[in-house]
This record gives structure tokens, C-alpha cells and sequence, in this order.
């Protein structure tokens, strides 16, 4: 700008310089600590030391990222500091110097972020007394315990060598495996010994790893960290709590310790039992790529043994393996003592007599097999899971402050609504999603509502207690249900899984209501995962379950769980007539909710007049499953006609498309649909069969002429034979005119020709056909016959085509059957009879005789109630 | 026990993973994981062991097997640069989900916080990268490092000092 703009200049490189020669005389100086010169940097306050500063944090970015030092105290206490040993995600290991005692010690120091919590800095001492109690050879010692400028931290013995998670790291590396068997047996021993020690003094590491087993330099193991579990959950809540992202070690955690349940001795045993599995073998027994994949193996995957492994284990290690590693607690070893006694028998080749299960309950576990999750479902279960474990912590952690506060009342209230079993029918509309009829409303619980009055007039500041209040009454996500309600399950998942994010996430604040509103959450999505929309049941399970934990006396989703299990089952007859059984004594509005699910799964016209997604299964079943559900119903059952309007994002797709095939010649109001189509497409987080063939059919109405080939989807993408049967089946739901049936058979044909063998293809081309009154319509309504599984639907489609041609004898015999095998046989005959009394105009002479008389018969059954309804009015 | 080459690359694994992740630059990880050649140099180490002659220079001497290991990959690559880029696909570099050792959380900062470092010293000068790299991520002395730029110990400690300004403007500390 100036002439002479140098003096600013100047001055500005002078003052660099100056600062380059002060931060190179720093480097140069390794001995002082960047904390002091720090602090002092701080206080000058000057350009030339926020210069510096920022040099110095550039300086420790590269230091964090290369795993060393960053900025290290000089002294802590009373000791020196001297290196580090370890970060971790809680606080940092040093290497310290105790200058009077004149040993090294290692020193355990609490990030400050944690320290400055009061609950955090009890609760440290409180595990520090602990853990110092444990004098144990195979337990690092505790030597101290203090707090030095704000920084809470432990001392303890410095064990010279390296954690065994780094030497299986190192052993696997280079393809080896870390130990021989007995010699693990031997060194676990003590490890085991250790652990029962801590067992009897009632303190749970919770945290059994290779991590946290440090090797000395004579080989021999030391448990470490202990106690600290508990501050190591709450340091990893804090994590997730951000980002989702999983807390560390779920690869050493049973199956109660993943899903968040009460964790005993037996669980810290099974811990030891994955380490030492690895340890031996250099591999995990339960492994899995992804967390979900992971967490499904542990809740229901068989663990490796060692035989697959390692050629010719000792017997005996892979019998106390086994038993480590069982999934259900009790059938591990519930002591650490007696694991010790066993391991070190194994290592002096002694015999161990181990209580195997027997054999059938052995096989039986392990021929268990449950269904497997995909991808996205199981990163929603993984979510969830999470949350459940953080629940119980924070529960605990919540717990215990109140009692703290002498507010033992909140905690009655609370504790009256989780033990409240809650209504059969789950919340206002739910049910109704489903089965598409309004149960009565449930009351809520006056014990409870009493619960809160009190409570609100002892504590009437406290803002927990209208959170509760409202979080036992209202709904957790009003736009959720009504989406449910109007059938459009797919919108209001996406909505649920927000909910259940901000849920989880407002759990951090410690407010009692997020448990119950995270069970309606969760009850809802479950809901939602069974509409037709979405269709996706084992996610639906995973929902369920999920509720049932958070109010473990809740009816509801243990009865949609109950039912799920009859409508998955291989014999849903009798897996049906089971349930019916035990529902024998059960209360009456106990026993309405899976009537009236079984009623709709088995219905003759889901999915369009409910929400229930189909369970596909023989009709054989589906009638054995209405009558279930009739008997069940009782008295009920009069009122199970599905009145009104169908609804459902079907309804809504068929309703579009009828509109669209009457004015097949505007092609602006098919365009318009198509994008509405589309967007639901777009916006479903599951697309089923059914969305895309309406997408497809809508596809077929725009097109002129009906081509050759298999039928495709938007952008010309070839779509799978069942999804171009699922467009088919739509297209059916529209009754089209034969002429725009006759011109698509022939594409239908190909699919046909293809693929015989499609589940319920003989059913479309024998409708296709007769809609196209082609010839070959009765050889396709003979097959469908044949496999329709006394199906009455086919019964009646077959009538109607033996009356077009006045075949009214076999048409009887069709007739009959129907009535007989449907499920509301009255009305069957009166569509028998409406179909009679169409045919009657075109009949010759001769037959019109026959048909008044039979019609007249028909008439009179009816009339005198000698046909049973089945509760379809 | 002993110092084994296995627990040795254990304790330098952090170390030796900066310095590969570093000197390989975006466009090599794109054809190889720096995990890779980190295996590869873990089985170097053990086959050459024996050469190390003083076990505390156990750091440095891993560090430039793992130098080394870089450099050929860098030469062969070199070799076959008339291939197509466009045919070349990205391997997966995502850290899985469920790591052993530290947390994922953990794992996916470290992660970030090569690719930031690595970015911010693409921007700095050819003398700023190679001092930072050499004395604060290969841990060389400074006179080491003077001994291979050709420069005075003060020199060098000076030039770290401009460099460590410029990357925390690069890296907006």
C-alpha cells in the first residue's frame, strides 16, 4: 500500500524469525514438558505465543497420529513422569517414578473430561478401594490412589512387558499361534484363580480381554483394569451417544452382556473363556466381519471349538472350552476357583471330570439356528442393542443418584409403570394397523395414574414426573401411528427410526420417561415392520423383543411374538391349535388380539382390507388358522367384518390404477401416477413385490402395444420372475377388460413358459385365461385346481366358466366344493347363487329348468340358516 | 522374554503405519491397503532379525524396512504407470466395525486424522514434508536427519519449527 511499505513488513519477519528461533530452541530442549510451557505460552498472551502455541498443537497432531507422546505432564503427585505407556479411551497410561520409594510405577490417570463428573470421581474411588483390596499374584497391584491438579489417577505396579493382545496380534502376524495348549492352561490358571477371587469379594471386572492381561517379562499373567469396567461403559456411552459408532470390545462379551441383561461371575467367565480361545488358537470362536454380523453370531451363532483350529487339542481344554463359551449362563462354570483347579489339572496332564450337558440338549443348542438378519435390518438391531446396554447402565447409574437424593418415590412410579403389564391390545392404534379394525381404547392402569398423582403432589417441581406422566399416556410419535393407521408402514418405519435415534440419544440426559417411550417406539416400528409395506417379520421380531425387554411384563408384544411364531411355522395348524391351547384360560381380551391377527393372516381378502403383511401357506392352513382364530374370537367374531373402506397402500395403488385404467387414453393422469408410484418407491425403506408390480403395471397401461419378453421395470431394468408375477397379481386386483388381457397374454406366457414352477403362477394364468376366455382356460384352471389345495376361490372361478358354457352339472359339483371348504361358507353360496343367477339369462332352455330348481335349493338353505356364516356377514 | 521381532513390530505398529500410509501418498493406497505392506514388512522383519545388530534401535531400523518396502512399491508401480487410472478401482479402506483392539470410534479418528495430516503436508514444502516426516514420524535425531538433508542440527530444528507453523495453518490449530 505505502511507498515504503517495509517497516510493517519487516517487522512481521522480524517477529517470525523470532518465533521460529524460540519454537526450534523448544524442539531442541526435549527434557522440558510442553505442559508448562504451555501454561506459560497462556499467560504471556502475546501474537509471538499464540504463534507458538499453535505450533505446538500442530506439533502433538502429528505426535497423536503416530501413536506417541503428545503433551506429557512432568509430574503428577508424587511422581515423576517419565514416559507413557498407553492411551486408551478413558485416560493415559504413564510411566512414573516414585522418587522416595525409588520405583517405577504405572500410573492410571482419568482424561480430564471424565474427572470433572462428581458420579465419575466417586465412583473411581470407590472401585480404586475396591480393586486395592484384591491381593492376588495374578492381579496388577494397586499401590495408590490420589488426585493432583484435578486429575484423578491410580498408581500401580509397573509389569515389564506387553499386554497379550499385542503378542497374539504379533503371533498372528506371522501365522503362528500364540501358545501352546497346556502352557495356556497353565498361565489361565492363575487368571482364572484371580477372577474367582474378585468374584468372592463381589466385584465383576466386566471387561475380560487380551487387553487387559499383561504378560510379564517371566511370562506369568496379570489382570488389570480392574474395577474399571463400570468407568469404562460410562466412557463409551459417551462415545456412542455421539456418532452411533460401537463400543470397543463386543468380541469378548457374552450374549447377556451384549444385549445389555444382568451380567454375573458367569459372564466375566466367558470372557476368559473367548480370551484363552484365542490365545490358543490365534482366532476368535465367534466371529463376524461387521458389529452386526458379530452380534449375531454371539446371540445366536455356534462357537468355533478348538478342533477346528488346532489339530489334536487336549480333549479335556476343549471340553472346559465348550463349557466356557455356552450361551446360556448357567451352563458355564459359575466359579473362578474351580476353572483354575481344572486348567491347571489340564496342564499337569491329570484328568478332568467335566458335567457335559447331555447329548441331546447339546445338539439340540447347536442345531438351533435362528433367522438371519440383513444388512440394514441388523444395523437397526445393532442401534438397538446399543441401546439397550446403555439403558441398563444409565438405569443403574440413574438408580443410584436418586437414591442418593432420597427420591425413592420417582423410582416407585417408575418401577409401577414397568411392572404394569400393560393393555392386550398395545397402544391406541396399533392393533388397528394391523388388522384394520379399532379395538376399544385401553384404560390406562389407575394404580399407576395414582402412582404419578401422588408423586406429582410430593415432588411437584421435579420435571420428571409430567415427563412420565406424559410418556405413560400420550403417544411417543403421533404422525408414526396415524402413517400406521392409514397403512403406510413404510413412511412411518422412517419416521420410528428417527424417533428411536433421538431416543437413545436423549438418554444422555437422564430422564426416567425415555424407557417407556422407547418401548412404544420400538412396539410401533414393530408394528410397522409387519404391514404389507414392509413385510420384513424378523426385523419385526427383533422390535418386539426389544419392547418386551424394556417392559418386560407387556402382553402385547409378547402376544404379536406369539403369533408370528404360529404364522413362521412349518405347521402353522398346529403350531396354531398350541396356542390355542394355552390361550384356553387366558382372560377374554387376552385372547382378542392373536384371535383377530390369526383371523386377518388367514384371511380370503388381505392384503387389501388389512395391513397384515401375507404369510404365504396352503389353504389347508389358512382354514385351520381361521378356525383358531374363530374360536378364539367367540362372541367377537361379529364384529370382524372389515367395514368401510380398504385400507392400505394397496388400496390406495389399486384405486390409482382403476382410476387410471378408466381414462387408459390420458396419458398426463398415468404420468402423474407413475411419479406418485415412484416417489413411494423411492421412499420405501423395503420396497415389496406388491409396490413394484403396481409400479410395473402402471408401466404396462402407459405402453401402446404390448411387446415381447419379460416385463420391465422403470429405466428398462429386467425385472425377477417373481416380481413380474407380483405385476401380474396386480394386475388381476384391477379386473381389466379381456381386451387388455388378451393383447398381454402372450407376454404372460413367456413368464409361464419359463418359469412353471413360480409359487402361484398356476393361479394368475388360470384368472388371466379365463378374463381372456382363451381355450387353453381350462387346462390352467384344471392345474390351478390341482394345486389350489381345496382353495374355494378356484372352485368358484372354475364354476364361472363351466356356466359360461352351460355346463351346469360340473358346475354344481364346483359349487359344492367351495361351500364346503370355505371358511364362511354362507357367503361362498351366495355368490354361488349370484353367479347362477347372472348365468341364468344365456342358459338354453332345457338347463334354465335345472338352474331355477338348484337356485331355489340354494335359496332355501340360506333362508333357514343351515349354512354356517364363519362370521363373514 | 526376550525382544522378538513380533512383539517389536507390535510396539512400532502405530509408528510404521504413519510413516507407510505417508510415504505411499492417495495415489498408491488406491491400488494397495497400506495394511498390506505393513504385512509385508512384519515378514521382512522377521526374516532379517538377525541383522539388527542393538535391539533398542529396534524403532528405527523397523522404519526403514518399512521405508524401503514403500519405495520398491513406489519403483514398480512406477513401471507400470502406462495403465489405465480409469480401470483402477479404490480398494476398501474402511476400518471394519469391530476392531479388537481399540474401539472403532478410536480407530475411524486415527483414521481421519492420517488423511487430514497427510493432506495438510501434500501442501507444504518439499524440505517442510521430508523434516516433518523424518524427525517427528520416523523419529530420526536431528542429527540424522541433518546428515540426510545436508543441513546443521539448529538448521534443522529451525526448519521444523517453520514447518510446524505452516502445517498448523494448513491444519487451522
Amino acid at each position: 500500500m505505502s511507498e515504503d511499505g517495509n517497516p510493517p513488513v519487516g517487522k512481521a519477519d522480524a517477529d517470525d524469525a523470532a518465533a521460529d528461533q524460540r519454537m526450534a530452541d523448544v524442539l531442541r530442549d526435549s527434557s522440558s514438558s510442553n505442559a508448562d510451557l504451555r501454561a506459560e505460552l497462556q499467560s504471556e498472551g502475546t501474537t509471538q505465543a499464540s504463534d507458538l502455541l499453535s505450533r505446538l498443537n500442530a506439533l502433538d497432531f502429528v505426535q497423536q497420529v503416530v501413536g506417541g507422546t503428545g503433551d506429557v505432564p512432568k509430574r503428577i503427585g508424587a511422581y515423576e513422569i517419565r514416559g507413557v505407556l498407553g492411551r486408551g479411551g478413558m485416560g493415559t497410561v504413564y510411566l512414573g517414578w516414585q522418587a522416595e520409594l525409588e520405583r517405577e510405577v504405572a500410573l492410571k490417570v482419568l482424561s480430564p473430561s471424565y474427572s470433572s463428573d462428581p458420579t465419575m470421581r466417586k465412583r473411581f474411588r470407590a472401585e480404586a478401594r475396591a480393586t486395592a483390596a484384591l491381593h492376588h499374584q495374578h492381579i496388577v497391584p494397586i499401590y495408590d490412589y490420589g488426585e493432583a491438579g484435578g486429575v484423578l489417577y491410580f498408581a500401580m505396579e509397573r509389569v515389564l512387558g506387553m499386554s497379550l493382545d499385542k503378542h497374539i496380534a504379533a503371533a498372528r502376524r506371522v501365522g503362528k499361534r500364540p501358545l501352546e495348549p497346556l502352557d495356556a492352561a497353565r498361565r489361565f490358571a492363575g487368571v482364572a484363580d484371580a477372577l474367582g477371587l474378585a468374584h468372592r469379594r463381589r466385584l465383576l471386572h466386566r471387561d475380560v480381554k487380551p487387553g487387559n492381561i499383561l504378560v510379564a517379562a517371566d511370562g506369568t499373567f496379570a489382570l488389570t483394569d480392574f474395577g474399571l469396567a463400570k468407568t469404562l461403559d460410562h466412557a463409551s456411552m459417551r462415545l456412542t451417544s455421539k456418532g452411533g459408532g460401537f463400543l470397543g470390545t463386543l468380541h469378548y462379551s457374552s450374549a447377556e452382556q451384549a444385549l445389555g441383561y444382568d451380567v454375573s461371575s458367569a459372564s466375566d467367565l466367558y470372557s476368559l473363556g473367548v480370551t484363552i480361545f484365542e490365545a490358543v488358537t490365534g482366532e476368535l470362536p465367534v466371529a463376524g466381519k461387521t458389529t452386526e454380523a458379530l452380534l449375531q453370531s454371539i446371540l445366536h451363532g455356534t462357537p468355533k471349538r478348538l478342533r477346528d483350529l488346532v489339530p489334536k487339542p487336549p480333549r479335556d481344554l476343549e471340553a472346559v472350552l465348550d463349557k466356557l463359551l455356552s450361551r446360556e449362563p448357567t451352563d458355564r462354570y459359575q466359579d473362578g476357583e474351580e476353572l483354575a483347579r481344572d486348567l491347571q489339572r489340564i496342564a499337569d496332564g491329570e484328568p478332568v471330570h467335566i458335567r457335559r450337558l447331555p447329548l441331546h440338549v447339546r445338539l439340540w443348542r447347536r442345531a438351533r439356528k435362528n433367522p438371519v438378519l440383513s444388512g440394514a435390518i441388523a444395523a437397526a438391531v445393532v442401534l438397538l442393542l446399543m441401546t439397550m446396554t446403555l439403558l441398563t447402565v444409565w438405569r443403574r447409574e440413574r438408580g443410584q443418584s436418586f437414591v442418593l437424593r432420597h427420591q425413592e418415590h420417582l423410582v416407585a412410579v417408575a418401577k409401577d409403570i414397568g411392572q404394569e403389564r400393560g393393555a392386550a391390545h398395545g397402544p391406541p392404534g396399533m392393533l388397528q394397523a394391523l388388522v384394520g379394525r379399532e379395538p376399544a381404547t385401553p384404560a390406562p392402569n389407575e394404580q399407576v395414574l395414582r402412582a404419578i398423582e401422588r408423586a406429582q403432589k410430593e415432588l411437584p417441581d421435579d420435571p420428571d414426573v409430567p415427563a412420565m406422566r406424559s410418556a405413560y399416556l400420550d403417544d411417543p410419535w403421533p404422525d408414526a401411528s396415524e402413517l400406521l393407521r392409514q397403512g403406510r408402514g413404510y413412511e412411518a418405519l422412517q419416521r420410528l427410526d428417527g424417533a428411536i435415534v433421538e431416543a437413545s440419544a436423549a438418554r444422555a440426559d437422564g430422564k426416567l420417561d425415555v424407557e417407556l417411550r422407547l418401548y412404544r417406539l420400538h412396539l410401533a416400528r414393530g408394528v410397522a415392520n409387519l404391514t404389507a409395506a414392509v413385510s420384513r417379520p424378523n426385523a419385526a421380531r427383533t422390535d418386539l423383543a426389544l419392547a418386551k425387554y424394556l417392559r418386560p411384563g407387556a402382553i402385547f408384544p409378547q402376544t404379536l411374538l406369539d403369533v408370528l411364531d404360529v404364522l413362521q411355522s412349518a405347521d402353522p395348524a398346529a403350531a396354531a391349535a398350541r396356542l390355542e391351547r394355552e390361550m384356553q384360560n387366558a382372560a377374554p381380551d387376552r385372547v382378542l388380539v392373536p384371535g383377530l391377527l390369526l383371523w386377518t393372516a388367514a384371511g380370503r381378502r388381505p392384503p387389501l382390507a388389512a395391513n397384515l403383511m401375507p404369510f404365504p401357506m396352503g389353504y389347508q392352513a389358512q382354514r385351520a388358522l381361521h378356525g383358531v382364530a374363530r374360536r378364539l374370537l367367540g362372541e367377537e367374531v361379529d364384529g370382524c367384518v372389515v367395514a368401510g373402506q380398504p385400507v392400505g397402500l394397496q388400496a390406495m395403488f389399486a384405486g390409482a390404477c382403476r382410476e387410471a385404467l378408466g381414462k387408459s387414453g390420458d396419458p398426463a393422469a398415468l404420468r402423474e401416477l407413475a411419479e406418485r408410484t415412484d416417489a413411494a418407491i423411492a421412499a420405501a425403506v423395503h420396497p415389496d413385490a406388491t409396490l413394484q408390480g403396481w409400479r410395473t403395471v402402471l408401466l404396462m397401461l402407459q405402453q401402446k402395444e404390448a411387446g415381447r419378453g419379460p416385463l420391465f421395470g422403470p429405466e428398462q431394468r429386467q425385472l425377477a420372475p417373481a416380481m413380474q408375477l407380483a405385476a401380474w397379481e396386480c394386475l388381476l386386483l384391477l379386473s381389466p377388460p379381456r381386451s387388455m388381457v388378451l393383447s398381454w397374454l402372450g407376454r404372460f406366457g413367456e413368464l409361464l413358459g419359463a418359469h412353471p414352477n413360480l409359487p402361484g403362477i398356476a393361479r394368475v394364468a388360470a384368472q388371466l385365461h379365463l378374463l381372456a376366455d382363451s381355450p387353453e382356460a381350462e387346462e390352467h384352471v384344471a392345474h390351478w385346481i390341482r394345486e389350489c389345495d381345496g382353495d374355494p376361490t378356484a372352485h368358484l372361478w372354475r364354476l364361472r366358466m363351466h356356466l359360461r358354457k352351460g355346463a351346469l352339472a360340473e358346475g354344481c359339483d364346483d359349487a359344492m366344493v367351495a361351500v364346503q371348504q370355505s371358511v364362511a361358507p354362507a357367503e361362498t353360496l351366495r355368490e354361488v347363487l349370484r353367479l347362477y343367477e347372472e348365468a341364468a339369462p344365456h342358459l338354453e332352455s332345457g338347463d334354465e329348468e335345472a338352474a331355477r330348481s338348484l337356485l331355489a335349493q340354494f335359496r332355501t338353505l340360506l333362508d333357514r340358516g343351515l349354512v354356517p356364516d364363519g362370521g363373514y356377514r | 522374554m526376550a525382544l522378538s521381532p513380533e512383539v517389536a513390530f507390535e510396539q512400532h505398529r502405530e509408528r510404521l503405519l504413519s510413516v507407510i500410509y505417508l510415504r505411499m501418498g492417495p495415489n498408491l493406497r488406491v491400488r494397495m491397503d497400506p495394511e498390506d505392506v505393513l504385512q509385508e514388512v512384519a515378514i521382512e522383519a522377521v526374516n532379517s532379525w538377525r541383522t539388527l545388530s542393538d535391539e533398542a534401535n529396534a524403532g528405527a531400523w523397523l522404519v526403514t524396512l518399512a521405508r524401503r518396502k514403500v519405495a520398491r512399491i513406489l519403483r514398480d508401480q512406477l513401471g507400470v504407470a502406462a495403465r489405465d487410472p480409469r480401470r483402477e478401482h479404490g480398494i476398501k479402506t474402511d476400518l471394519p466395525l469391530a476392531d479388537r483392539r481399540s474401539g472403532p470410534v478410536t480407530q475411524a479418528d486415527r483414521k481421519d486424522r492420517l488423511e487430514l495430516l497427510e493432506a495438510a503436508m501434500q501442501r507444504l514444502s518439499d524440505d517442510h514434508r521430508e523434516v516433518t516426516l523424518l524427525m517427528k514420524i520416523e523419529g530420526l535425531s536431528a542429527r540424522e536427519v541433518g546428515e540426510r538433508m545436508g543441513r546443521t542440527e539448529n538448521a534443522v530444528h529451525l526448519l521444523l519449527s517453520r514447518a510446524l507453523k505452516r502445517l498448523a495453518e494448513e491444519l487451522k490449530l
